[in-house]
């Protein structure tokens, strides 16, 4: 009997604990929705990052994102839409006669997208394919020198999807 | 003899031959019965709708067959989606009565062995896409989605006792510990929810559960 109660309980301490083990909250380290992952290159030296201070806003936002000396940045990309535009603003405040005075140029990120599953906790991201980008330089010119597409999927933030030389 | 037929225990002492005679009789039968916890759980809580009939038949002197059937609907409010299971299960396997009873007395503590099939489908009602950057408002898709044709095996565990309260009525109580042996997944979603296995814990393919019986004996012979 002694050794069956043990039994008993050893079964009840399990289920209790399997009962209570958290799975309803995602965890940071899990892959979710991905963000654009951008590169920045001297352009007289490409093999070089070059460092830039950065402000991004999306055509139909006000709210920035503001990147100081970066030389990586990730940005979010629409996942309703399949395509996002952004203002990048370079070295927003400085005038006219500097070296590098503010420059914006308008850059039209197209792409398709993928809903995944991924988990109870985390519930679905979406992963983006086929990206393509125009280029729009304002009335002041365009600082980008050039800008290439290093991956055309999306799929998570480990790799370099676009470089952009400056 | 006349005490037998009228069905009413004595309390009088017993000669040697009918002590012997009598505690060789034991009772065989089908015990039919209800999960209490179901309906009650129905009536409490407004995302479960549940009902299960149990029934377990005596073969040996401490082994009996034993088998629930039940369907249950069950809507799962998660932090990024919410999602619907209805569906239907069998499980059947024996249970063993580890439990000497005294003269007189048939409850049971016992261990039993189940294996366990269930049909399903679930219905992605509504969902957020997961971002890390809340630059771009919330992506909340209502475009609902039907996943039929599910269905899951599993090895289940049970370990529980039955009390006679009165003649032949019986309370019982189990804790069930479940093993995920095969599963259907919906392409493009997951299973959130198996009726009979109850929740679905991520990477893990164990299952808990529980029950709260009330069942009626039906003598059937004795031996």
């Amino acid at each position: 009997m002694i050794k069956k109660s043990i039994l008993v309980f050893t079964l009840l301490g399990l289920a209790l604990f399997l009962a209570c083990e958290r799975d309803d909250i995602c965890a940071e380290s899990t892959p979710t929705t991905p963000q654009l992952v951008i590169q920045f290159f001297d352009a007289d030296n490409i093999s070089d990052s070059k460092p830039i201070t950065l402000d991004i806003i999306e055509v139909e936002k006000e709210d920035t994102l503001f990147f100081a000396g970066d030389t990586l940045i990730t940005i979010p990309l629409r996942t309703n839409t399949e395509s996002t535009r952004f203002r990048f603003t370079k070295n927003r405040g400085i005038d006219a006669t500097a070296e590098e005075p503010e420059n914006e140029d308008i850059i039209t990120f197209n792409y398709t997208t993928n809903e995944v599953y991924i988990s109870r906790a985390c519930g679905f991201k979406v992963t983006y394919d086929d990206l393509s980008l125009i280029n729009t330089n304002g009335a002041d010119g365009r600082w980008i020198e050039d800008i290439t597409i290093n991956s055309e999927s999306i799929l998570d933030e480990s790799t370099t999807h676009v470089s952009i030389y400056h | 003899m006349a005490q037998e037929e009228s069905g009413i225990d004595t309390e009088e002492p017993l000669t040697a031959e009918q002590d012997s005679l009598l505690q060789r009789t034991q009772r065989y039968g089908l015990r039919v019965g209800l999960d209490l916890s179901k309906p009650l759980r129905s009536f409490l809580d407004d995302n479960y709708t549940g009902l299960e009939i149990m029934g377990d038949f005596r073969i040996k002197n401490n082994y009996y067959i034993a088998a629930e059937l039940g369907n249950e609907t069950k809507d799962s409010d998660e932090t990024n989606f919410n999602a619907t299971t209805k569906g239907s299960y069998i499980k059947a396997g024996f249970n063993y009565n580890a439990y000497n009873n005294w003269y007189g007395m048939s409850n049971l503590i016992y261990v039993g062995l189940r294996a366990g099939f269930s049909t399903f489908s679930q219905e992605l009602n509504n969902y957020t896409i997961y971002t890390t950057n809340p630059y771009f408002e919330e992506d909340f898709r209502t475009d609902s989605r039907e996943f039929s044709g599910l269905n899951a095996t599993w090895l289940e565990v049970q370990m529980g006792m039955q009390v006679e309260l009165f003649s032949n009525l019986y309370l019982g109580l189990n804790l069930q510990l479940k093993r995920m042996i095969t599963e259907k997944e919906p392409e493009g979603f997951g299973n959130i929810y198996i009726p009979g296995f109850n929740k679905v814990t991520t990477d893990s393919p164990f299952g808990v559960g529980y029950g709260y019986t009330l069942s009626y004996f039906i003598p059937i012979f004795k031996r």
